[in-house]
C-alpha cells in the first residue's frame, strides 16, 4: 500500500540524530538526480512503498528522516563516480583555465582544499579531461573516486 | 500558491516517435478520466503540436484545443527544458493557474541528442524513447537520456527484422545500463506496450490517484 511520507529532519543534525536514537529505520536508496526531484514514488529497502510530494523549491539530502506512521525512513544517496582535480600550485591563470574547461562540460563542482570535484558518467571520461587538461596537466594532479557527491548548490547544474 | 500539477517529459532523437506516443497514451488515460494538457517544444515550428491538437483534441474531443500548446524554443530545444526552463516553466504556471482540475501536464521536447535530460524544477517524471530503427546498439550506448530517465521506451520494435536489429540485445544492455529502471518494448502503430506505458505513468506520477473529477461527473457535464 502507498503510504505518503515527509521529511521530518536529518540524521547528520543533533536534532536529527535524537530522532532516530534507538530506533530502527528503513533505508531509501536514491541517485543524486532523483534527489532533485518534488515528485517521486520509491520502495524503501524493506518493500515498503512510498510516494514524496515537496514544495517548489525544496528537495531531499543525503540523511534525511522520513516519517512513516510510527517508524522511519533515512534517505541514502547513491555513491557516482566522480574525477578530483587538485592544483598544485596558486595560480590566477590555472584557476581560471581549470574553470574555464570543467564549465564547457557543463558539470556541478564542489570545491575543498584546492581541490575541484565533478561527477563522471564513464570512466571513459578520465581520458577525455586528460586531453582538456592538456594545457594544464604537469599542474593539476586528476584521480576518480567512487562517493557519495554533494554539488556546491552555487554551482549545481544539470550536467550532460 | 496554485497546486502543482504532476509533469511527466517526453524526450528523444527526432522521428523516435514522441509525439505518436502521446497520441497514443493520452486516450487511454482519458478513457480512465484524467484530465490532461499537453504542450511541445520544438525549435522553429509548432507542427507536432498542431497534429496533437488536431488528432487528439479537435478529431476526438479527448481535451480542450488550447490545452494543446507549441512553443518554438527557437534554438537547441533542450536548453528550454534543462539550462533555462523557464519559458515552459511560465506557461505551465499559467495552465496551473486557469485549470486546476488538470491531472497531468504532459511537456515534449523536440529531437535533440540522447543526452536529453529534463530540468527537475519542470518534469516530476521523465520518459526518454528511441526507436529500433537506430539500431540494436542504442542502450548500450547509453547518454544521460537513456540511463536517467524514469522509463525508457523504445518503439518501433516492428522494425528489428528490417534494420536487423536484435530486440534480445536491446533488452539485455537496456536492463544493464539502465540497472534497476523500467523499460518498455512498443510499436506505436499497432499500440503494442502502450497499455504497460501508460500503467507506469499512473503509477509512478500519478500514485494510483483516481480522476481530480471522476469520469461520471464529467460525463454529466
Amino acid at each position: 500500500m502507498l503510504s505518503s511520507v515527509s521529511i521530518i529532519g536529518n540524521i547528520f543534525t543533533e536534532s536529527g540524530s535524537q530522532i532516530l536514537k534507538e530506533k530502527t529505520f528503513e533505508k531509501l536508496q536514491i541517485s543524486r538526480n532523483d534527489l532533485e526531484k518534488n515528485r517521486l514514488r520509491r520502495t524503501t529497502d524493506k518493500g515498503t512503498d512510498i510516494s514524496i510530494v515537496l514544495e517548489r523549491g525544496s528537495k531531499l539530502q543525503h540523511g534525511d528522516i522520513l516519517n512513516h506512521g510510527e517508524s522511519f525512513i533515512v534517505v541514502y544517496q547513491t555513491p557516482e563516480k566522480v574525477i578530483t582535480v587538485k592544483t598544485k600550485e596558486d595560480s590566477f591563470e590555472l584557476m581560471i583555465l581549470l574553470g574555464h574547461i570543467i564549465g564547457n562540460r557543463h558539470r556541478p563542482i564542489s570545491l575543498e582544499d584546492r581541490t575541484v570535484t565533478f561527477p563522471i558518467q564513464a570512466e571513459s571520461e578520465l581520458e577525455v579531461f586528460q586531453r582538456l587538461f592538456t594545457p594544464i596537466i604537469g599542474k593539476i594532479e586528476m584521480n576518480i573516486e567512487e562517493k557519495i557527491y554533494i554539488p556546491d548548490q552555487r554551482m549545481n547544474v544539470h550536467e550532460h | 500558491m496554485t497546486q502543482r500539477i504532476p509533469r511527466l517529459g517526453i524526450g528523444g532523437p527526432v522521428g523516435s516517435g514522441k509525439s505518436m506516443l502521446i497520441e497514443k497514451v493520452v486516450p487511454i488515460l482519458a478513457a480512465k478520466g484524467y484530465s490532461i494538457s499537453i504542450i511541445s517544444n520544438d525549435v522553429i515550428s509548432k507542427e507536432d503540436a498542431d497534429r496533437m491538437r488536431k488528432n487528439l483534441a479537435t478529431d476526438r474531443g479527448l481535451l480542450p484545443e488550447n490545452l494543446v500548446i507549441g512553443i518554438a524554443t527557437g534554438g537547441c530545444p533542450h536548453t528550454a527544458i534543462r539550462e533555462d526552463p523557464s519559458i515552459n516553466i511560465s506557461v505551465i504556471e499559467e495552465i496551473e493557474e486557469k485549470h486546476p482540475e488538470l491531472d497531468l501536464i504532459i511537456l515534449e521536447s523536440g529531437g535533440d541528442n540522447i543526452t536529453t535530460t529534463f530540468s527537475p524544477s519542470l518534469a516530476d517524471y521523465v520518459i526518454y524513447i528511441i526507436d529500433v530503427a537506430g539500431g540494436d546498439k542504442y542502450p548500450r550506448k547509453g547518454g544521460l537520456g537513456i540511463e536517467s530517465c524514469d522509463l525508457l521506451v523504445i518503439n518501433k520494435i516492428d522494425l528489428a527484422p528490417q534494420v536487423g536489429a536484435d530486440l534480445n540485445v536491446m533488452q539485455q544492455d537496456a536492463v544493464r545500463i539502465r540497472k534497476d529502471k523500467p523499460y518498455v518494448f512498443v510499436n506505436c502503430k499497432n499500440n503494442t506496450g502502450i497499455d504497460n506505458v501508460a500503467e507506469h505513468i499512473i503509477k509512478n506520477l500519478l500514485f494510483d490517484s483516481p480522476p481530480k473529477i471522476a469520469l461520471s461527473d464529467r460525463q454529466r457535464q
